[in-house]
Formats: structure tokens, sequence, C-alpha cells
């Protein structure tokens, strides 16, 4: 069983921090740009698109002087007939923007101006808008002041990679790498002479028992002899005759009344046959002092 | 490999797998439903801010130059012609032009989606002796701007209904809307009448000192002109397809119709004569028949409940030309 779990243990460990990694290693960006060429002086952004989700930031670029606009989405659109304009329509992939150009190319440059603007900024190479900043519904409208074309629009837009439990995995497979490698060093490393070593400082009490069996002479029924390898389910390591085998301490001297004190050597399971225990030097005295008393 | 490892093996490389797969999965998002506008008003406190700036330069510069420049893009329409024949007149040494105060009490806007749009804005009175005035603007497409296309003063004690907010706007109706006492066309064609043929009775108007000075002069001249063997006759027409209809916050409903009134004056062989006010816009030798055009502006309240009369809120008579005959 504690091969099995620590293979176990260690193969899931394995499997789920190299997955985690994995993971981490495909995981996309969370922030990318789309984007799209433009080639006309003036571009439409609805009310829809400023309002998709993730959208951080629009960059128009192109002819250096140019106006940025925000109107009533019914306005603008009114506004905008018979301009050489480009509409933004959404994004076509994470890289790329998606718009259309309308067939109207009739360019009437005195009608720049306007009343239905809500609000109207100058900017030199490149306009910024930020969803935050454009008041709800409402559309935007670059247009360059020389009628020349704008060059490309792009937009900045965050997303959920949906990789959140890379990190966790890696920490969870090398936590169970972890727990597999104390397992295997429990199956291979030999504990029983620092056990015994450790038991072996418990004297007043065993000294007292050892006396009292040195002296007895009383059949003991079981256990077995001390001396020989117990072939009975080894008990939980006590200085107390096993309750199954003694019902109670015998006041008889018996040189096998008291089972020798058998350390358990390691964690193994009890139905596993005793190995050869080293005596101690104790119970190898008393096992003489019986065998001279016969 | 003994079977348990196996099977952990399998776990192991099909959580790679879905480890490897789960990055080709992200949506795109899509244009969502096209949000409110917020506020929902055509024209917005800057925005008329602005237009009203530019308005009251572009009435500054023509009061300097004493000329109404047809090209600057703000004073249009009746304005314009009004504003012109204001200058002649003036000059001639008649009444010195109406004063626009730029002093405004309320701007009134459209929400329409569609064109033309009207702006109402009432400003203060010039002074003590006149009442404050209703000023209308009008922008005809998207590409357009707002222009001054009439004024007229508020009539002594009218009121003004409670309009929305600038920043909601109030919704433009068609003249046959019903939903008040009368359409807005029915009113209009009912007060047309009226000035044509005279008080009724029972009345359908509210009382109105526009009328009332209307059928004084027209009493007078009619005299007069009687008195040679003369006639003397007013030909009062509305111009629906440049009036406005607007709800009011209380749900009435609010119409600005211009309306041109030619009165015509003739005395079978006289020799007429006119003030030296009328003279700066008549072009040509006066004989036994004159011609007055009137560029006149009216704003009508029409309440929702039928069992009150529709009333004028303001109202005013431009002299706008004098000829020798009618117009065909």
């Amino acid at each position: 069983m504690l091969r099995a779990g620590a293979i176990g243990a260690g193969i899931a460990g394995i499997a789920i921090a190299i997955a985690g990694g994995v993971g981490l290693i495909a995981k996309p960006d969370a922030v990318v740009w789309a984007s799209a060429p433009l080639g006309r002086a003036v571009v439409v952004i609805p009310p829809q698109v400023i309002a998709m989700d993730g959208v951080k930031d629009i960059v128009v670029e192109g002819d250096p002087w140019m106006e940025t606009r925000t109107a009533r989405p019914v306005d603008a659109y009114a506004w905008h007939r018979g301009e050489s304009s480009i509409y933004v329509q959404g994004v076509s992939s994470w890289t790329e923007v998606k718009t259309v150009k309308p067939d109207l190319f009739s360019y009437d440059g005195k009608d720049l101006t306007g009343d239905i603007w809500r609000s109207n900024t100058l900017s030199f190479g490149a306009t910024h808008i930020r969803p935050a900043d454009v008041p709800a519904g409402l559309a935007v409208v670059v247009v360059t002041r020389s009628h020349g074309p704008l060059s490309k629009i792009s937009i900045e837009l965050s997303r959920d990679p949906g990789y959140g439990w890379a990190w966790p995995a890696v920490s969870a497979g090398a936590l169970l790498a972890a727990v597999s490698m104390v397992l295997f060093a429990l199956l291979w490393l030999d504990l029983r002479p620092a056990r015994a070593g450790l038991k072996a400082g418990d004297e007043p009490e065993r000294e007292t028992a050892d006396v009292v069996v040195a002296t007895g002479d009383a059949p003991v029924p079981s256990p077995a002899p001390s001396l020989a390898p117990s072939p009975a389910p080894s008990p939980a390591p006590s200085l107390a005759p096993s309750p199954t085998a003694s019902p109670a301490p015998s006041p008889a001297p018996s040189p096998t009344a008291s089972p020798a004190p058998v350390p358990s050597p390691t964690l193994a399971p009890a139905a596993a046959p005793a190995p050869d225990k080293p005596l101690t030097r104790r119970a190898r005295r008393a096992a003489a002092d019986a065998e001279g008393a016969k | 490999m003994s079977a348990p490892v196996r099977r952990w093996a399998l776990a192991a490389s099909i959580a790679i797998a879905l480890a490897s797969l789960a990055a080709c999965d992200i949506p795109l998002p899509v244009p969502s439903t096209t949000p409110d506008v917020v506020p929902p008003g055509a024209v917005l406190a800057d925005q008329s801010g602005a237009i009203l700036a530019d308005t009251f330069a572009s009435l500054a510069a023509a009061d300097a130059a004493k000329q109404a420049d047809l090209d600057a893009l703000r004073v249009g329409g009746d304005a314009a012609a009004v504003r012109s024949a204001e200058y002649l007149v003036a000059a001639a040494g008649g009444a010195a032009p109406d004063v626009l105060p730029s002093d405004i009490l309320a701007v009134y806007a459209s929400n329409a989606n569609d064109w033309p749009r009207a702006m109402v804005v009432i400003t203060a009175a010039p002074d003590a002796t006149l009442t404050p005035l209703v000023l209308m603007w009008v922008q005809d497409d998207a590409r357009s701007d707002y222009q001054l296309r009439e004024w007229a003063h508020m009539l002594p004690a009218a009121i003004v209904p409670a309009m929305a907010n600038q920043s909601v706007g109030f919704a433009q109706i068609p003249l046959d809307s019903p939903g008040f006492s009368l359409t807005p066309k029915a009113a209009i064609d009912a007060y047309v009448d009226v000035l044509t043929k005279g008080e009724p009775n029972p009345s359908t108007f509210a009382p109105d000192t526009y009328r009332d000075r209307m059928f004084s002069a027209r009493a007078a001249l009619t005299a007069a002109a009687a008195a040679r063997s003369g006639s003397y006759v007013d030909k009062v027409v509305a111009r629906p397809d440049e009036a406005f209809a607007l709800v009011t916050a209380e749900g009435s409903a609010l119409v600005l119709v211009p309306i041109t009134v030619t009165s015509v004056f003739t005395v079978p062989g006289a020799q007429l004569a006119l003030p030296a006010s009328d003279k700066a816009l008549l072009d040509g030798t006066l004989a036994d028949r004159v011609v007055h055009y009137y560029r006149d502006f009216v704003v009508l309240s029409i309440p929702k409940d039928a069992s009150l009369l529709p009333s004028v809120v303001a109202a005013d008579h431009h002299l706008v030309d004098v000829t020798l005959a009618e117009a065909p």
C-alpha cells in the first residue's frame, strides 16, 4: 500500500505539475492589440464597439492633425453620409479590427464643423479613445483636418485567458511529488536500529519486570518464547504483556512468562512476519538466567 | 509498467492534453446592443452655448455694419429678411432694429432623431417697456448649423408652458398629432382664419394683443380707404412647412409658426403717400396702390384639456418689404 501510494502520488504530482506548466506556457496574453488599416479621412466608431467587453483603448493614427468628436449615433451617421469614411464594426480576430467602407466618396470639406457634436478635441499624430471617457451611447468620429487619409486603427483588448488554474496546479503537483518522495524514503530507510535505540532508554519499569521474570516458573501458555521469532501477529510494541496472550501480569515466575519486548522495527503492517529482532542486553541476560535455572 | 502506473500515466496525459487544448478557446468580444444615449437631448448646454455665442456675434457684426450678411450662417430665413428691413428703416429715420438680448432665461432643445430640428430660447426683456422674446433656431440637416430664423416678443401676461430640461429635450411632433384640444395644424388654420375674417363669436382663442392690434390697424386703414372709395385687404397665410410643434412638460403643445401677411391698400386715382420709414423699403414711384409684406412669427399654446382655449404666447408683426403691386 505504501509503495503504491508513493508511486501514485509521484505520478499524479508530476502530471499535475506538468499540466500546470503547459498551461503557463500556453497561456495567451491577457491584453492584446487588434488593428486594421484605414485609408480614409473619416472613421466612425459606433457606441456598440466602444462598449464591447474588454475594450481598453482605441488608437487612431494618421494624418497629423485630427479631430476626435462625439455625437449621438443618429447624428453622427447622418453627418457622415457622403464622407469618404470607414466604419468600425468590431474585431474579426484577436489581431484584426473589422471595418467596412461605404461606397460614398464625395468629401465636402466645408462641413467639418457642425452643431451636432457633443465634444471635439484636436490631437496630433494619434488619438486615444478610452471607453471610460466617452459618455454612454455616443458614437466617435475621427476626422483629419487636411482631409488626408487616416492610416491605422488599433483596439487594445483585455481578456480572460482562462488559465487561473495553472499556478495552483504546479504547486499542487509539486506538493504531491514531495509527498511521494517522503513515502519512498520511508519505504527504503531501515529505521529499526534507531527505534531500538530509543526504546533502550525506557529502563526503570523494565528492570522490575526482568526481576520478576527471572524468578518465576509458572507456565505461561503464550505467547511463544521470546527468543524465538514470533510467528504471531506482532502486537503493538509494549512492555506490557499482550492482553490476548496473557490476561494479566502473572505473578508466577516463568522464564517465558513475559514476552520479550518486541520493538516494532518499522511501521510495517502488523500482518508482516516479525523479523529477527536484536535482543536487548537485559533480555539476553534474563534468557540466560532462565536457561540456567532449568 | 504495472497497471496502476499505467493508469496514473494515462490520467496525466489526459490532463496535459486538456491544458493544451484550453488555449484555443477564448471567445471574441462582439458589439453589444446599442447603449442608450445619456443624456438624450440633441443639443446640450455646451452646444447651445456655442450656438448662441456664434449667433449673437453674427448679429453684433451685422448690427455694426447695418447690413445682414446673408452668408452669415447663424442668421437666416425670416430673421435675416426682417433684420435687413430693420436696418433700412432705421437708416431712413424709422424705428431702431429690435434689440435681441443675449441674456438668456431658458433654452429648450429638441430630442428628435431627424431633421429639421428646432431650438427655442427665451431671452430677458430688452428693457422695462418691453416683454421677453421667444427666439427660434432651426437646423435643416446634420451638416447645417443652427440658424436664428424667427423671433417675437411675448404678449403681455402670456406664459410659456413648462418644457423638458434641455438635456432631455422636447419631442417634436407632426402637425396633425392628436391628443390636444386641437391638432397643431387645426390650431394654425383656425388662428389664420381668425386673423383673416376677424374675431368669431364665441371666440375660439384666448384674447391676445397681437390680433387686437392687427384688427385695429385694419379697421383704421379700411376706413381711410373707404372714405376715398378705396379698399384695404389683409391676406394672411401660414407657412406650416416651416412650423414646429413641440410637446411641453405638462403634455400640451407649443406651436411655432411663421405667417406671411400681405396688406394691399388701394385708392383708385389717388397719389398715396408713405412715411419715410416705409419709403425706405419701397422700390419705385408710389401711385394709387401700395402693398406691405410682413413676416410674422406666432407662438401658439394648445392645451391638452379640450375645455380650455388655445392662446398666443408670443407674436410680432415684422414689415419686410413695400411694393407697388402684389407679387404674383
